[in-house]
């Protein structure tokens, strides 16, 4: 039995190995032949092409892309047999993506390496090579391109155009070796539509796009402002978290607070505690001490009780007491009546024996007295006579008394005269000495106009000699005229005169404006009343004293134009300015200035004369409106200037002030009624 | 001396002044004038004068202290012939008569012809 089984086996093995066998055989025949028929192709294609360029002139060289080795073994023993174009075959195989182009007319690439056909394809433009394929899909690429057809025939089709653009010719010929055109154009238009249809995609694909792109940016945005408001919330929410925070740790606080206020009010309850349990004791001991009180009180109402008791009997006693009195005192009364009554007559008694006695005593006295009063009168009389004699006296002392206050009040009239005098010769040597000058102008000036108008009187002679009726020679008149005008001092006296008119006018005016500054001035004697501008006294005074102050003292007015006129009398004022002025002059030694300033308020006005002299001592400020007091030397001041001064402004009803300072200056500062009330 | 004139210099502040008194003396002297102390010591610099003729009352320099000046400078020319004239001071006048020379004191307003005979006094005066 197993004999028979294991001859089965052994027979069925070697049926199956013979035909695997012969499959393969077959397989290999065919793959045999396929191999050979491609090469036979390749010659084929070879002989029917025209090659435009001659590459190389000893070989023909063909590179196989290809890792079949039974494809190459059969090419390198076809290659060693055959000739194209009486060259020998060369052959090469490379299977990299870049190949060697150098000498190569064709390149054959197998199925297996057809995904490298395109690079292939692209690196032998510009050459004249030719590609032969295997089973390449892409029929726009192809130049010869071998197909498996269904029967299982291997095929050919080629792209004309393809190979015409490397430069190579094909004869027609070549398509009866079974190959097949390539119909280029419906490729061309295949393709195109394939473009159109890819355009449309891609501009569906674009308008989607952008429409993605665009819903894209929304969202961009969208998670812009949601980004910005979660760092709002995130802002907020930390914020959140501080605050919280802050809560936390203040209910913290006031946790411990509360803790520590219950610890308090334990502490307080346990006091109340112990003191309401004192309380209670004091409680009960008060109660106690309630009864005790109680008793107390009983004990006293009925003490009150007896009292009043008491107090009525006494009431009665007293009753009792008092009526005894009563009749105690009446006794009483009638004893004293009756002693005072006693001793009353007694006094009288004495009284009356007393009273005889110094009746007779007096009586003595006043006949005494009688005696020295008549003595008393003569005396009286004697001295009575010796009091008229010296009242007469008297009488006569008076008199002379009078007559020296009489004199005493004209030698104070004439030295108020003589001050008048003086200020008048104050007056009188300013005018002097203010007028010299300008009437100087007046009198130089007529004499030399005399003069210079002498010097031109014979040419005037000449000219007056001139009559409508005499003949004259011109010439000789004009000779004449020229030898006058030639003598010296013609010339000079023509130029001169005009300016010694004018000067003689200049000093003729000065002497009219002092003139009538002295007008002005002189209202010295005017005793009424009057309303005057008293910028006009200061200056009249100023034009006055010019002389004076002329060289070495600057007069600096600081005048309120708005200076309302006061009532006053004129003259006098004037003079007060003028003795002012002066005085401030007169303390300036070398170089200085005086500086006048006039203000006002709606009752008065307020002149101030300030200077930058010597000054006035503290002690003279004192005597200085003092009669007769003077700090000058003997004949230059009579010391009633500024006592008159005073006057004159007190009879205003106004107010002088001084303020000075040794080496410094002094200051008057005078302040008058505008009215006079 | 120009022409045979006797040169005068006479010094006052007031221009008018001494307009008046070029104008008056021009035919018989040679006038020079100056308006100030100064001036006048400048102009005794560079001229030959016979007689000085100068005013008291002026600023900065008064009359008497021009001729104590002039005193220093010029004891011996012109020859005695310093003549004040205008506004006195007594006491400053006086001593210009003992110690500087002073010939003659003459006050204002001036006599043309009085003026004239004292000025040749002056001169003469040696």
């Amino acid at each position: 039995m197993i004999c028979k089984s294991k001859i089965l086996i052994y027979k069925v093995l070697f049926i199956t190995l013979i035909l695997t066998f012969f499959t393969t055989a077959t397989i290999n025949a065919q793959l045999y032949n396929r191999n050979e028929a491609v090469c036979v192709y390749i010659y084929n294609f070879c002989k029917q092409i025209d090659w435009n360029f001659e590459v190389d002139p000893e070989n023909f060289s063909i590179l196989l892309i290809s890792d079949n080795e039974e494809l190459i073994s059969e090419f390198t023993r076809f290659a060693s047999q055959k000739k194209i174009n009486d060259l020998e075959i060369k052959l090469k195989v490379q299977i990299s993506e870049k190949i060697d182009l150098e000498n190569t007319q064709l390149i054959f690439i197998d199925e297996e390496n057809s995904y490298n056909y395109f690079s292939v394809f692209e690196q032998i433009q510009g050459h004249s090579i030719l590609i032969v394929s295997e089973n390449y899909t892409d029929k726009k690429f192809v130049m010869i391109n071998l197909y498996d057809a269904d029967n299982n025939h291997l095929l050919f089709e080629i792209n004309k155009a393809n190979i015409i653009n490397q430069g190579i010719t094909v004869k027609p010929d070549i398509l009866l070796y079974g190959g097949s055109e390539i119909d280029v154009a419906k490729l061309y238009k295949d393709s195109q539509n394939s473009l159109l249809g890819m355009d449309k995609e891609l501009k569906e694909f674009k308008v989607r796009i952008d429409s993605i792109n665009s819903a894209f940016l929304e969202l961009q945005t969208d998670i812009i402002e949601k980004q910005k408001e979660l760092e709002k919330q995130n802002n907020l929410l930390s914020e959140k978290e501080i605050k919280l925070e802050e809560l936390n740790k203040s209910v913290f606080a006031k946790e411990l607070l509360y803790k520590y206020q219950e610890m308090q009010l334990k502490i307080k309850n346990d006091s109340l505690f112990f003191k309401t349990k004192q309380l209670s004791v004091q409680e009960q001991l008060f109660d106690s001490e309630m009864k005790k009180l109680d008793t107390l009180q009983f004990t006293l109402n009925q003490k009150y009780t007896d009292i009043s008791e008491m107090d009525k009997e006494i009431k009665t006693k007293n009753e009792v007491l008092g009526l005894q009195n009563i009749t105690i005192s009446r006794q009483r009364n009638f004893l004293y009546l009756f002693t005072i009554i006693a001793l009353l007559t007694i006094i009288i008694i004495i009284v009356l024996y007393k009273g005889f006695k110094n009746k007779q005593r007096l009586n003595a006295q006043i006949t005494f007295r009688k005696e020295e009063i008549e003595r008393i009168i003569e005396k009286l009389q004697n001295s009575n006579e010796e009091l008229q004699s010296k009242n007469e006296q008297l009488n006569l002392a008076n008199r002379k008394i009078t007559s020296t206050i009489e004199m005493l009040q004209q030698t104070q009239m004439q030295l108020v005269q003589a001050e008048k005098m003086a200020s008048l010769g104050v007056l009188t040597a300013g005018i002097a000495h203010e007028i010299n000058n300008p009437i100087n102008f007046v009198y130089a000036g007529i004499n030399s106009l005399k003069k210079d108008f002498d010097d031109l009187i014979p040419v005037l002679d000449e000219v007056m000699g001139l009559d409508k009726s005499k003949q004259v020679d011109i010439n000789q008149f004009i000779k004449k005229l020229i030898s006058l005008k030639e003598n010296d001092y013609f010339a000079d006296s023509y130029d001169a005169i005009p300016t010694t008119i004018k000067d003689i006018q200049v000093g003729a005016e000065r002497v009219a404006e002092i003139v009538k500054g002295l007008r002005n001035f002189s209202r010295l004697e005017q005793q009424n009343w009057a309303k005057e501008n008293i910028h006009k006294g200061l200056e009249s005074a100023l034009l006055l004293l010019k002389n004076s102050y002329k060289h070495h003292v600057e007069i600096i007015k600081n005048y309120d134009e708005n200076l309302p006129e006061i009532v006053c009398l004129p003259g006098k004022i004037n003079q007060v300015f003028m003795n002012i002025l002066k005085n401030a002059i007169d303390a300036i030694s070398e170089k200085g200035k005086v500086e006048i300033r006039t203000s006002f308020d709606n009752k008065k006005i307020y002149v101030s004369i300030k200077d930058n002299g010597i000054g006035i001592d503290n002690e003279i400020k004192s005597k200085i409106f003092d009669p007769f007091f003077t700090t000058k030397e003997i004949g230059k001041g009579t010391g009633l200037g500024l006592s008159i001064t005073y006057g004159v402004i007190k009879e205003h009803n106004g107010d002088v002030d001084i303020i000075s300072e040794i080496g410094k200056g002094t200051e008057f500062l005078i302040s008058l009624p505008i009215n006079r009330d | 001396m120009k022409d045979n004139k006797y040169t005068i210099l006479y010094i006052d502040d007031e221009e008018v002044n001494l307009r008046l008194f070029k104008n008056s003396f021009r035919r018989d002297f040679d006038i020079l004038i100056a308006s100030s102390a100064r001036e006048g010591l400048e102009i005794l610099k560079n001229n030959t004068i016979d007689v000085v003729i100068t005013d008291q009352r002026m600023p900065e320099i008064t009359g008497v202290e021009f001729l104590k000046i002039v005193n220093e400078r010029y004891p011996d020319i012109p020859p005695n012939r310093l003549i004040l004239s205008g506004y006195s001071d007594a006491d400053q006048i006086e001593k210009a008569f003992n110690e500087y020379r002073l010939y003659r004191f003459v006050s204002k307003p001036w006599n043309v012809d009085e003026l004239k005979i004292i000025i040749l006094e002056a001169i003469n005066q040696k």
